[in-house]
């Protein structure tokens, strides 16, 4: 209620004022008069039936007197004929009923009540009642009383009820009217300064004033509100001035602004052509590289090729040791090329990881069948402990693992002597990605924690003077690291000095549908195996390997077995059907015994534990080794390097082959149309028409005559990724990298050319 | 409306049970004293002449004869009327003075004197130059009012008392 009085306009709240105050004043001024009046015709009435009563009694004197009932009544009849007249009683002084008529209902308690009363009227609930004594010298000798109706008062009171509620209404209409030009008179000056302040906020115009009207209240109320709009026009004009000099010292800043960030611009400039420079540098680098290594390799190819014909030739031990120093150093400069142009390409970010599925297991066994000889060399112990799982195939990339594994391997080897190099493999799995995990741990000299810090930058090795002793290029663990953390793996080392080394990675790989196990497995179930070894480390990589043999199947004791696995090449007398010895090549194995050769590889085992026989030995001693024949077939040598060319032409004699050679591409296209031949070898790299051209032309002319296909190998020094593609797409067949190795050769020879009969 | 009468006379019996006037105590309706009670009523009503008050405020009620009444006068004896006290005596054959005289039985005669009432007990003392008559009509005690006679000795009768009489003779 209040809130909605205080919301109301100015002239509303007056008029509501003053109607409300003059209702109220009126309203108390005729409820006073009501009052009054209503008193005075109560009184009125009193008086009157009073005197009807005296004038009754004093009529009835005699008869009372006299105790004249007929009169009495005769009285009464009278009496009973005046207005509002309901009842009238006269009683004598012994209380005998003289005359009386009375309204239907009234008892006699009633009119002992009342004349009991003692006074001359009274207001009784349902009638007024008047009593006058009936006095006789000066002795009461009787009553009257007259009962009278209120009819006569209501109706009175109606009137009054009637007028004073009229009279109300017509007051407040009057009020209503005056305070309309009275609200007006009010708040005019009011609602002018309202909608002066109105307009003014819209315009904004704060130099305008507003006219004063009047000397009261609101004509002070004017005063102030010029004052104030004096006040804002003076600020106005204060900040008007401030924002000008704002503006002019912005305007200042701002060109010492555009002045710095042009300058800044000409750095930003600079440092981008720097940049530019210097990757551009880093590109030449990374080129210079590549061809640096193309061209070491070139003559490097003839170094090692004429160093491996001169060591296949009859020579004295002295000299052969000479010559096996010089093939293998020649092979380390290679390698240091190799690592060199590796590193380049992974800091080009040129180094693709391919995906296929392959067992790690035998990446692993690989590994070690390359390193077996050196880590026996140095009398170092080569043991593999693989998890079943990590024999499944996986995908990854089998020639980057396996560079890695070769660089952790055949640097535990290098740096242990007189130990042993344990690898470790596992699979794991979580968060939807299987991990596969290598720990490779020696019982080396072990490494600083110093050294540890900086072991994978490029060029570091455990100190400056391990080099020298140890030998190597220092790039095998830069280059293992950042192939890891190219297939985003990870890697670490734990290390006590002359305590050992342990290299850990782990790398992410994908997981292939595994095909069941081979049937052979499954025929080893139940054998019963029993393991006596004296090396733990040995004893856990049987134990791993005939986890997986055996599917499970547990170890038995010796006494009960039918096949035992020992290292004791002396063991003898045991139950066991047969008796499995781990062993060298050139150790004696007790009769009965069968040789497990070490390296132990899982598959040499399965076919061992099925009673299959010891492999023989592939590689063979080169001076006994019978290569074979191709005599009767025609090769093209396309090379236009003289060195190479004498390598490859004494390399294909050793086969029986008898080549002609062609020193560039165009002499190539003169052989092909002359002779027909069963394998052209080409060089991709020679001077006027190259290796690539001249397939190109051959593929087209014999499109044109319809002719043979003649199958073309490249010889390629560029080791490069990709480079075998390319000599595919020009319409090769195969590819042999430089420096040309009899073996390679002799399997490029196997696929494309037919023995002799 | 009658009917309302009786009920309201029942009603007012409990009323006079209560005792309002206690100075009269009502016993048996007995006619003498209720003759008594009207012929001192009837003074209230009547004014004397002057003369025969004469400056005195005595207002002497005498009994001539032999009437049983006396007995019951005798008892508002001292009482005051109209500011005047009342003296009630026997008196035999000298009446002067008497303001009221009571006549008791028909033997007797009532000569007029001034400023004299004479109350008898039958109509026939009317004729005999009495002035009011005291009878008993259906058990209610009636009065007759020879009002010329009374008027002859300068006595004035209220006309309230006239209109209560059974009859007035001019």
């Amino acid at each position: 209620m209040m809130n909605w009085f205080q919301n109301r306009r100015i002239g509303t709240k007056v008029r509501i004022t003053f109607v409300v105050l003059s209702g109220v004043l009126i309203g108390i001024m005729a409820a006073a008069y009501a009052l009054v009046e209503m008193r005075s015709i109560r009184e009125g009435m009193a008086d009157e039936y009073s005197r009807m009563a005296v004038m009754i009694a004093a009529s009835s004197r005699a008869a009372v007197a006299f105790s004249d009932t007929d009169f009495a009544q005769r009285l009464v009849e009278g009496a009973m004929s005046g207005p509002d007249i309901e009842g009238v009683v006269i009683i004598g002084a012994l209380g005998d009923l003289l005359g009386g008529s009375l309204p239907d209902g009234t008892t006699a308690q009633q009119i002992e009540r009342y004349l009991n009363l003692g006074v001359a009227t009274e207001f009784a609930p349902d009638a007024m009642v008047a009593i006058a004594p009936v006095e006789l010298d000066g002795e009461v000798i009787g009553r009257v009383v007259v009962l009278a109706g209120y009819a006569a008062l209501e109706s009175a009171q109606a009137q009054l009820r009637l007028i004073v509620a009229g009279g109300l209404l017509l007051a407040l209409i009057m009020a209503y009217l005056i305070s309309l030009p009275l609200e007006r008179r009010l708040t005019r000056p009011i609602v002018g300064l309202a909608a002066e302040m109105a307009s003014l906020s819209k315009d904004k115009d704060y130099s305008r004033r507003v006219a004063v009207t009047a000397e009261d209240e609101i004509g002070e109320l004017y005063r102030r509100f010029n004052e104030m709009l004096g006040e804002i026009d003076t600020r106005d004009r204060h900040i008007d001035g401030e924002r000008s000099r704002l503006e002019e010292e912005v305007a200042a800043r701002t060109t010492d602004l555009r002045a710095i960030n042009s300058e800044l611009e000409q750095h930003v400039e600079d440092l981008r052509l720097a940049g530019e420079a210097a990757r551009e540098a880093a590109r030449s680098k990374a080129e210079f590289l590549a061809n640096m290594s193309h061209e070491i390799r070139t003559p490097m190819n003839g170094v090692l090729g004429m160093l491996e014909l001169v060591r296949d030739s009859r020579l004295g031990s002295e000299q052969r040791d000479f010559v096996e120093t010089a093939y293998h150093s020649g092979q380390g400069l290679l390698t240091l090329i190799d690592d060199i142009l590796d590193l380049s390409k992974i800091e080009a970010g040129k180094m693709e990881i391919a995906t296929v599925p392959v067992s790690p297991g035998e990446l692993v066994e690989e590994v070690c069948s390359i390193l077996y000889q050196q880590a026996q060399a140095r009398e170092n112990d080569l043991v593999t402990i693989l998890q079943p799982e990590f024999h499944d195939r996986h995908v990854l990339d089998p020639t980057r693992v396996r560079q890695i594994l070769v660089n952790l391997v055949g640097n535990a080897i290098k740096f242990t002597h007189g130990g042993s190099v344990v690898i470790e493999g596992r699979v794991t799995h979580g968060d939807g990605q299987s991990r596969l995990h290598v720990d490779v741990a020696d019982t080396g000299i072990g490494i600083s924690p110093e050294a540890q810090e900086q072991l994978f930058e490029a060029f570091t090795q455990a100190d400056g003077s391990t080099t020298r002793k140890y030998g190597g290029t220092g790039l095998g663990l830069t280059i293992t690291r950042q192939l890891i953390e190219l297939m985003k793996g990870e890697i670490a080392v734990h290390s006590v000095p002359e305590r050992g080394s342990t290299f850990s990675f782990s790398l992410p790989i994908g997981t292939v549908a595994q095909s069941t196990p081979a049937p052979r497995l499954a025929e080893l179930r139940n054998t019963p195996v029993a393991v006596c070894i004296g090396s733990s480390a040995l004893q856990r990589s049987v134990t791993s390997m005939l986890e997986r043999a055996l599917a499970g199947g547990a170890l038995v004791e010796p006494e009960r077995a039918a096949v035992l696995i020992t290292d004791d090449p002396g063991y003898r007398a045991v139950a066991a059907e047969r008796v499995l010895v781990i062993a060298d090549r050139h150790d004696s194995v007790a009769s009965g015994g069968h040789r497990l050769p070490k390296p132990l590889r899982f598959n040499q085992l399965v076919t061992a534990l099925l009673g299959g026989e010891e492999e023989g030995d592939r590689r063979g001693t080169r001076d006994d080794e019978v290569l074979p024949s191709y005599s009767g077939a025609r090769v093209l040598l396309a090379e236009d390097n003289q060195v190479n060319q004498l390598v490859a032409t004494r390399m294909l004699a050793r086969f029986g082959i008898r080549c002609d050679v062609a020193n560039d591409g165009a002499e190539v296209l003169d052989h092909l149309k002359s002779a027909d031949y069963d394998l052209v070898l080409m060089d991709c790299q020679m001077p006027q028409v190259d290796g690539y051209q001249a397939t190109a032309e051959i593929r087209r002319m014999e499109a044109e005559s319809a002719g043979q296909r003649t199958p073309i190998v490249a010889l390629t020094a560029n080791a490069m990724e990709g480079d075998a593609e390319r000599c595919l797409d020009a319409g090769m067949d195969d590819y042999l990298a430089k420096p040309m190795e009899s073996a390679k050769l002799r399997g490029a020879l196997a696929r494309w050319l037919t023995l002799d009969a | 409306m009658v009917l309302k009468r009786y009920a309201l006379a029942l009603a007012l019996l409990s009323v006079s049970v209560l005792g309002l006037t206690g100075a009269h105590a009502v016993a048996a309706p007995d006619p003498d004293r209720l003759r008594a009670a009207m012929i001192f009523n009837l003074t209230k009503f009547v004014r004397w002449p002057e003369e025969s008050l004469a400056g005195s405020d005595i207002l002497r009620l005498c009994i001539v004869g032999k009437d049983s009444v006396a007995r019951h006068l005798s008892a508002v004896d001292g009482k005051k009327v109209n500011g005047r006290t009342l003296a009630v005596e026997q008196v035999t054959g000298v009446v002067g003075g008497c303001h009221v005289l009571v006549v008791g039985g028909s033997n007797v005669e009532a000569r007029p004197s001034l400023g004299m009432l004479t109350v008898g007990t039958d109509i026939d003392f009317l004729a005999d130059g009495g002035m009011i008559s005291i009878d008993v009509e259906n058990n209610r005690m009636v009065f007759d009012v020879n009002l010329q006679a009374a008027r002859s000795q300068q006595l004035q009768i209220s006309a309230e008392v006239l209109g209560l009489a059974r009859s007035v003779r001019q």
